[in-house]
């Protein structure tokens, strides 16, 4: 159980990351929150606002980039799977398809 | 299309990659999301710093602007990572768009050849192949397929086809 809930989280990281991101991210919010409404002075309230506001805007942001990088890359490998069946299963088109395989690889 | 074995986590499974041929990213993507992001953070921590040393609020709005800009920088060195990623797999796609299509042209009339019953539980292979297939997968059809042998699987290393989950 314990194995197989480390390899889950090994292979997830990514998405377990961007979990972990969206949460520092709403903490640093509400103690931006706190920090601001503790006092009435603008000038005590406007490092809240950085530290606070702007520090979670960034991690709320990473969460989300974190969140769809493991989608892009999941639809990723699936796409290059496909691929190797279809052109395994068709040897009259390896030449191409190896080609093809060899542009992906080297991405650009 | 069964492609439950490209995404599930084997037991033991090492880390999901972030660069290579398992990634739609490549090392130069990382490097700039990583100055950019880098950037942005150094950013915010110099002008939470600035702010915080002064009484006056008038003064510590310049900081407060340098640090929207900070901020700024950091989640564009984000966006940088996700639109690189996201150009080569639509990129990718684009590329296995004409194989779908030539696997899904294949005549009807050669289906019945590759339907011809075999000897090793169904199962049809050709000359070149690594997998072998039941004799009505799409991708078997139009082929110069024959039955399998008894063994000649094991014998020949070829694996189960992963579009009819042979």
């Amino acid at each position: 159980m314990t194995t197989g809930f480390s390899s889950w989280l090994r292979v997830q990281w990514d998405r377990v990351g961007a979990v972990g991101a969206a949460l520092a991210g709403l903490g640093a919010l509400a103690l931006g929150w706190v920090g601001v409404s503790g006092t009435p002075h603008i000038a005590e309230q406007l490092p809240y606002f950085i530290s606070g506001g702007l520090v979670a805007l960034f991690f709320l942001g990473l969460a989300v980039a974190l969140w769809l990088s493991a989608d892009l890359r999941d639809e990723w490998r699936e796409l290059r799977a496909l691929r190797l069946i279809l052109s395994e299963s068709a040897p009259e088109t390896d030449r191409a398809d190896a080609a093809l395989v060899t542009v992906a690889g080297n991405g650009r | 299309m069964n492609l439950t074995l490209v995404t599930a986590a084997p037991r033991g499974a090492r880390r999901a990659p972030v660069l290579g041929n398992d990634a739609p990213w490549r090392s130069g993507d990382l490097l700039r999301t990583g100055a950019l992001a880098g950037a942005g953070l150094a950013g915010l921590a110099l002008t939470w710093s600035g702010a915080a040393g002064r009484a006056d609020w008038a003064a510590e709005l310049p900081w407060v602007c340098a640090g929207v800009a900070a901020t700024t920088v950091a989640v564009l060195g984000l966006v940088t990572w996700l639109v690189a990623g996201l150009r080569r797999v639509r990129r990718l796609r684009r590329e296995i768009l004409p194989l779908v299509q030539a696997a899904a042209a294949v005549r009807p009339a050669a289906r019945p050849a590759a339907a011809a019953p075999s000897a090793d539980g169904g199962f049809v292979t050709a000359p070149g192949m690594t997998r072998f297939h039941r004799p009505a997968c799409p991708l078997a059809a139009g082929k110069p397929v024959r039955p399998l042998r008894p063994g000649e699987a094991a014998g020949a290393g070829l694996v189960p086809c992963g579009v009819c989950a042979a």
